[in-house]
């Protein structure tokens, strides 16, 4: 079957969701030399770097579902997965499926202490991890085993492999966790069908690629969003490059992103909002970019100073009345969403021309369901006014595991809130002004909007690479600190003071206490890279009220 | 009005090489039906703007996937009518 045909067939295809791709692709047809996914670390032998075609993936993934199966894992059995490398996770994600176990992925960055204490709260049967998370976990009571090292789940006999579970839609297919910016990490569980849905109504849906479609990602393997990259690239029959860990450590992944383009040469570079951040670190001109036509960012909204700086890189073909002719520039696709919605939500597309910024996140996608809600009457908001949004989607997650709790305090009159604050403007776009609980109310109707002022920021102060306002209670008042990280270069002591009280608004400027340039590591991110904002607010505040 | 951009529409693909045998006014121009790619979607919309004078940019180029031949015909119209109360 061609490719354009087989995605109008698995698009139409009820069977197919997040946990059968491979077996699904294989009994439509998908041809197994094809694409399948290149990782940047080796695979039981299979060299770094090297492209594992399709047949030969589903061969390693059914060696480990031989393997599990054989140690005992089986239906509706939780697995705890605490690995490094995207080749570790989504194998292993695919292997359990295969059984119909329900894989929970952690991210690798989570520091140890807390990954502990979220293990014993899956009350699954057992973790898989490697031997650096083993080393990490060592000695600490987890309320379930280490089943083994992961590397010898490839051991497995591909050919001993059970037949693959077949699912339903409802059926739990991986649990995954939010970015924790605030809290203990929350475990949300996706459906079979709400963790493909976006891949069946967009990705399959969209228009095919002209010419041949490579696509980096460098979105945690881990979370919602590394799993519906990889099945929409594999859905497609599209090349994919996963690196591992977001490109490793932050403060030096944009390097490593870099040299993987010029490298691998992808079409297609999809991220969290800190890879853009990081790769503002660098002169985009003086690299090799040429091969990008789009960035996709999903997660937080990206900020536009960083946006701007990657459209104005890469290239894309176009029609024109000369015919199809390559020009100067990418497109930047923009989607804010977490992992309880299971996907973006909204899509706002930035390119050269593009001048529509100020956190707009586009239009909310023909899936979504959106409604901006006042939570104490539970009505939708007039546009222009700032409210809460609700959201109903089939991508929506279930709800969180083992925690009814949670699952029903975030349902309002059947929407699901997400925790963010937008205002939707007369054209119907929508603009994204804070995390709920980020904002802080200044009193008389006014509100520190943190993630609104950052983007002002940014916008206003060149210099600037990146910013986090904290703002809480400090000597009875209110107080707002504007912590800076600085572009290399930029002077640490220059007055940007002006500019930021212009970027704060009048009411919130007169909280202003203090500005200051901080290095990197003052600056608390979670293991995504989201800035833990919450914790930065209480230790920051603390720090300073005891000096 | 709308038979005339119909017949043009199909023309245009016909000449762009897309088999056309089977489509009607209900065929999606995109995966489901007639799966044009991207380019494609942008060369046609660039031939309705040379015949109509009506511009669509290349993000709606795009989302023509998700319109039947019969729709987009609507659009085009749509579109044209528009233009023309405005130019009166």
């Amino acid at each position: 079957m061609s490719a354009p045909n087989l995605r109008a067939a698995l698009a139409a295809d009820p069977a197919l969701g997040a946990g059968n791709v491979l077996l699904r692709l294989a009994e439509h047809g998908a041809d197994p030399d094809g694409p399948g996914i290149t990782f940047d670390v080796a695979v039981d032998g299979h060299p770094a770097w090297a492209p594992l075609t399709l047949g030969a993936l589903s061969e390693r993934v059914a060696a480990r579902a031989a393997w599990l199966h054989a140690y005992g894992i089986r239906p509706r059995d939780p697995v705890a997965l605490y690995v490094t490398s995207s080749a570790d996770c989504l194998l292993n994600f695919m292997a359990m499926t295969w059984l119909g176990a329900i894989p929970a992925l952690m991210n690798g960055n989570m520091p140890a202490s807390i990954a502990a204490e979220y293990i014993r709260r899956l009350r699954g049967v057992g973790v898989l991890t490697d031997a650096a998370h083993r080393e990490l976990l060592d000695g600490t009571d987890l309320g379930v085993p280490i089943l083994a090292d992961v590397t010898q789940a490839g051991t497995g006999d591909p050919a001993s492999a059970p037949a693959h579970y077949r699912h339903h839609d409802d059926d739990p297919v991986a649990i995954t966790h939010s970015s924790g910016t605030t809290r203990m990490p929350a475990a949300v569980v996706h459906s079979h069908a709400s963790l493909f849905a976006a891949t069946r109504r967009v990705h399959l849906a969209s228009p095919r690629v002209s010419g041949e479609e490579r696509t980096l990602s460098v979105l945690p393997a881990a979370h919602a969003a590394g799993i519906i990259s990889t099945q929409q690239a594999l859905c497609n029959r599209h090349e994919l490059l996963f690196l591992s860990a977001q490109g490793g450590r932050f403060e030096q992944s944009g390097t490593t992103v870099l040299d993987a383009i010029e490298r691998w040469r992808p079409t297609g570079v999809f991220g969290f909002a800190v890879t853009w951040a990081e790769l503002a670190r660098f002169d985009l001109t003086q690299r090799d970019l040429s091969s990008v036509a789009l960035w996709f960012n999903t997660g937080d909204c990206a900020h536009e100073a960083h946006v701007r700086r990657l459209v104005a890189a890469g290239s894309h073909l176009t029609y024109t009345r000369d015919g199809v002719t390559r020009v100067p520039g990418s497109k930047f696709i923009d989607g804010i969403g977490s992992t309880e919605m299971g996907h973006s939500a909204f899509r706002a597309v930035h390119r050269m021309t593009s001048d529509r910024y100020g956190r707009c996140v586009g239009k909310p996608y023909a899936f979504a369901d959106v409604a901006l809600l006042d939570l104490e009457t539970g009505r939708e908001v007039p546009d222009g006014q700032v409210g809460h949004v609700g959201l109903k989607s089939p991508t929506l997650a279930p709800g969180y595991w083992n925690d009814s709790v949670n699952t029903y305090r975030n349902r309002l009159r059947g929407y699901y809130l997400t925790g963010d604050l937008m205002y939707r403007d007369a054209e119907g776009y929508y603009y994204h002004v804070d995390r709920a609980i980020d904002s802080v109310d200044l009193g008389g109707g006014n509100w520190l909007y943190t993630a609104m002022s950052e983007e002002r920021i940014l916008t206003r102060c060149p210099d600037v690479r990146d910013c986090t306002v904290v703002a809480g209670p400090a000597d009875g008042r209110m107080v707002t600190d504007v912590l800076l990280l600085l572009a290399a270069g930029a002077d640490p002591d220059a007055d940007r003071s002006g500019a930021i009280a212009e970027a704060l608004g009048e009411a919130a400027a007169a909280t202003l206490r203090r500005i200051v340039a901080v290095p990197d590591e003052d600056i608390v991110v979670g293991p995504t890279g989201k800035v833990r904002k919450f914790l930065m607010r209480q230790r920051h505040l603390a720090a300073t009220a005891a000096s | 009005m709308a038979d005339s951009i119909q017949q043009f529409i199909f023309d245009s693909l016909q000449e762009m090489n897309y088999d056309v045998e089977g489509i009607s006014e209900n065929t999606e121009l995109g995966p489901r039906g007639a799966d044009l790619a991207s380019l494609g979607l942008a060369e046609l919309a660039i031939r309705v703007e040379d015949e109509y004078g009506v511009k669509f940019d290349e993000d709606e180029a795009e989302e023509l996937a998700d319109m039947t031949v019969g729709e987009f015909c609507a659009v085009v119209a749509q579109r044209l009518s528009t233009a023309k109360t405005a130019a009166e």
